[in-house]
């Protein structure tokens, strides 16, 4: 939060024509070309609500099945395949692994959250968009694609089942993929973990771990709907526009600016996220969850935990290659990375405390 | 299932801001059609050929592309297990109609048709072409991009290395987890370590496709006891959930799926963890994000990122370097 101080007036406050001529022309910029909040949100404040009687049903873990075995399995096959990059201009063939840059229409609008940009994909049928992915076989390399296809019945975007898509998809790049048999000593000399039942047993204990932390994860969120739901709260549509704006314009913005979309198209595209019912819902259930984990952690005096975080740090230098020596010089020097880096920290050890709390009850068998 | 929460009311659609962008002119007349006939996919092939020199600037074939890349065609038109109401009519077809062909199911699941060159997509009329595909504006589409094209996107990048991400973050999450199960060595590890020695003392010789199934078979049908006894560590999940968020969001996701709000967020992410241009800020940051992508919990919304002072921010995180 910043204030404006008049006390000093005279010419170090004075803006100069460029300035206000400038700010004359933000403020008539679209919501989807300023950085900054397109108006002042203000967060409502929340009680924060007792943990007493919370009481949620554990999770019950999905059972391991011998396909997820065994399609981890092939996804290792290919990681370990023999690859040839294919030239520009050769022709796509099912199986291969793609670079694509992606955008789709429907209802004449770009469809929300259809951007992608440099996306490795298989080409090989996916029943979540049936047509799509297998249709990029025979594209070739270095050129576009129109995709029509209808939107199968069990599209998630509710509003767009069945309606009429094109996908624009340029193909970047392609990698031809020779696998290996299952029972070749290459295969095995590769994967360099032991035999095939050394394999499989590594890959069911990775699954096993994964379905367990699914689980807490899961359970985890049950909760927190929980204190969601004993928290009312009104928010106001403004702050929920901002917040969808803000997500947007991380995730989709950069990428249509890079394809040169003009103002009209970026606003348009960001009213597609900004009229999805789901992703209100998404936001408005998020913000609420951040008041009620921050009244809960001012009322119980809750720090940001130093293990948990050292951790989280960690992880996060690894998933991202950066060295913790890099990763305190930008800390340093970025004050909003510093703080988003403790708001997590200051998240973690909430919920923790929470968890502890709560009762969790054994899961129904 | 997300508790039932306030819904604020639909945001009125704003009306779209007038741009400088002058009006295209009125679309040329429609060229005449050109009939299929036998022998045509030839034709395709050879048009291709002719719009990849065109490509490269050494000629322009917009004609010739209008007059074979678009053809008519006739019958039910399916897409998956659903018939389109109204289906009888002119569709874009597939240049590649020898390989699409090969591929399969391809040509009843979908419409494809090879536009010109590498870059349409920054095109605004291939793009309105899209969005409202009528003959007149296709043609111009295709007219338009195949004049105008460089070979700049052949600079494609290396790209990212999805598998090679998870696998580095897998890694890492093990560690965090070994970590945190060390002070509390329960269930979740008793429940790993059952599948381990069920799989292990699963004799198998040799190698093929029957012996993965079975070897997969074996670890599948004991695995889950253990799994199913402790399900209750959520108290130490927060970053163990944030690992296998990551691991799954860097997979396939369908695009314009709603999930894909994450989704989106993450293969960004991805491509800034993976950009060498990339500073060390901006990688933390989309580490962050991907971490938030869609374990509900750790997902900090924007707006909410207030609060503490900076002197207590900036103590607490510099701590730790």
């Amino acid at each position: 939060m910043t204030t404006h101080d008049d006390s000093q007036g005279g010419r170090k406050n004075a803006r100069s024509l460029a300035e206000l001529h400038a700010l004359g022309i933000m403020k008539k910029m679209p919501a989807a070309l300023q950085l900054d909040s397109t108006e002042p949100v203000e967060l409502p404040t929340v009680e924060a609500p007792s943990l007493e009687g919370v009481s949620v049903a554990q999770v019950v873990p999905a059972p391991l099945t011998e396909q997820e075995l065994v399609d981890r399995f092939d996804a290792l096959r290919r990681q370990h395949a023999d690859v040839r990059e294919r030239q520009p201009g050769e022709v796509v063939a099912l199986e291969d692994d793609v670079l694509v840059d992606v955008l789709g229409f429907a209802n004449n609008r770009l469809m929300p959250f259809s951007v992608r940009e440099n996306w490795w994909v298989r080409v090989a049928a996916d029943p979540g968009l049936p047509g799509f992915f297998e249709s990029l076989a025979g594209a070739k390399v270095g050129q576009s694609v129109g995709i029509e296809l209808t939107l199968p019945d069990t599209y998630p975007v509710e509003a767009l089942r069945g309606q009429s898509a094109r996908f624009l998809v340029s193909v970047k790049a392609a990698r031809e993929l020779k696998l290996l048999d299952d029972d070749s000593p290459e295969l095995l000399s590769r994967l360099g973990m032991g035999s095939i039942t050394d394999v499989m047993r590594k890959l069911g204990d990775e699954l096993a771990q994964a379905r367990l932390a699914d689980v807490d994860r899961l359970t985890q969120e049950r909760v927190m709907d929980v204190l969601v739901d004993r928290t009312p709260v009104e928010l106001s549509a403004a702050l929920v526009d901002e917040e969808i704006r803000q997500r947007w314009a991380e995730a989709e913005r950069p990428i249509l600016q890079r394809k040169d979309f003009q103002p009209d198209e970026l606003q348009e595209a960001l009213e597609g996220w900004l009229q999805d019912p789901l992703t209100r819902m998404d936001a408005a259930y998020r913000i609420t969850l951040a008041l009620v984990l921050r009244a809960i952690a001012e009322r119980d005096g809750i720090q940001p935990d130093r293990a948990a975080t050292d951790a989280m740090l960690e992880d996060l230098a690894n998933l991202t290659g950066v060295n913790r020596q890099e990763l305190g010089v930008a800390v340093k020097e970025d004050e909003a990375l510093a703080r988003r880096l403790y708001e997590m920290a200051l998240r973690f050890s909430t919920i923790d405390h929470v968890m502890k709390k709560v009762t969790l009850t054994p899961a129904a068998a | 299932m997300a508790p039932p929460i306030r819904r604020n009311e639909p945001r009125p659609v704003p009306t779209p801001p007038v741009t400088a962008r002058p009006t295209p002119p009125p679309p040329p007349p429609p060229p005449a059609r050109a009939e299929a006939r036998p022998g045509q996919s030839d034709r395709f092939e050879d048009a291709h050929n002719r719009v990849t020199q065109a490509a490269t600037g050494l000629r322009s074939v917009s004609d010739a592309a209008v007059a074979t890349q678009v053809r008519d065609a006739f019958g039910p038109r399916r897409f998956g297990p659903v018939n389109l109401p109204g289906g009888n009519g002119p569709v874009v077809e597939g240049a590649n109609t020898r390989l699409a062909r090969g591929a399969g199911a391809v040509s009843l699941a979908a419409n494809v048709a090879q536009l010109p060159t590498g870059a349409v997509e920054t095109f605004r009329d291939v793009r309105d072409a899209l969005r409202n595909p009528t003959e007149a504006n296709v043609r111009e589409a295709v007219g338009t991009a195949s004049g105008t094209v460089s070979t700049g996107l052949m600079a494609a990048r290396d790209g990212l290395n999805l598998a090679g991400n998870v696998s580095n973050y897998r890694a890492a999450t093990d560690a965090a987890r070994t970590a945190f199960t060390a002070a509390a060595p329960e269930a979740s590890r008793a429940a790993a370590n059952r599948v381990a020695t069920t799989a292990a003392n699963t004799a198998l010789e040799g190698a093929s496709r029957q012996v993965v199934r079975r070897a997969a078979a074996e670890v599948a049908e004991r695995g889950l006891e253990g799994a199913a006894r402790t399900a209750g560590t959520a108290a130490r999940a927060a970053v163990q959930g944030g690992g296998t968020a990551v691991a799954r969001a860097a997979g396939r996701f369908t695009p314009g799926l709603n999930v894909a709000i994450a989704a989106a967020d993450t293969v960004a992410a991805v491509n800034t963890i993976t950009d060498p241009n990339a500073s060390a800020g901006k990688k933390i940051t989309a580490g962050v994000t991907a971490l938030g992508s869609i374990a509900a919990a750790t997902n900090i919304p924007v707006v909410s990122q207030v609060g503490a002072a900076v002197s207590t921010v900036s103590g607490f995180i510099g701590s730790f370097f």
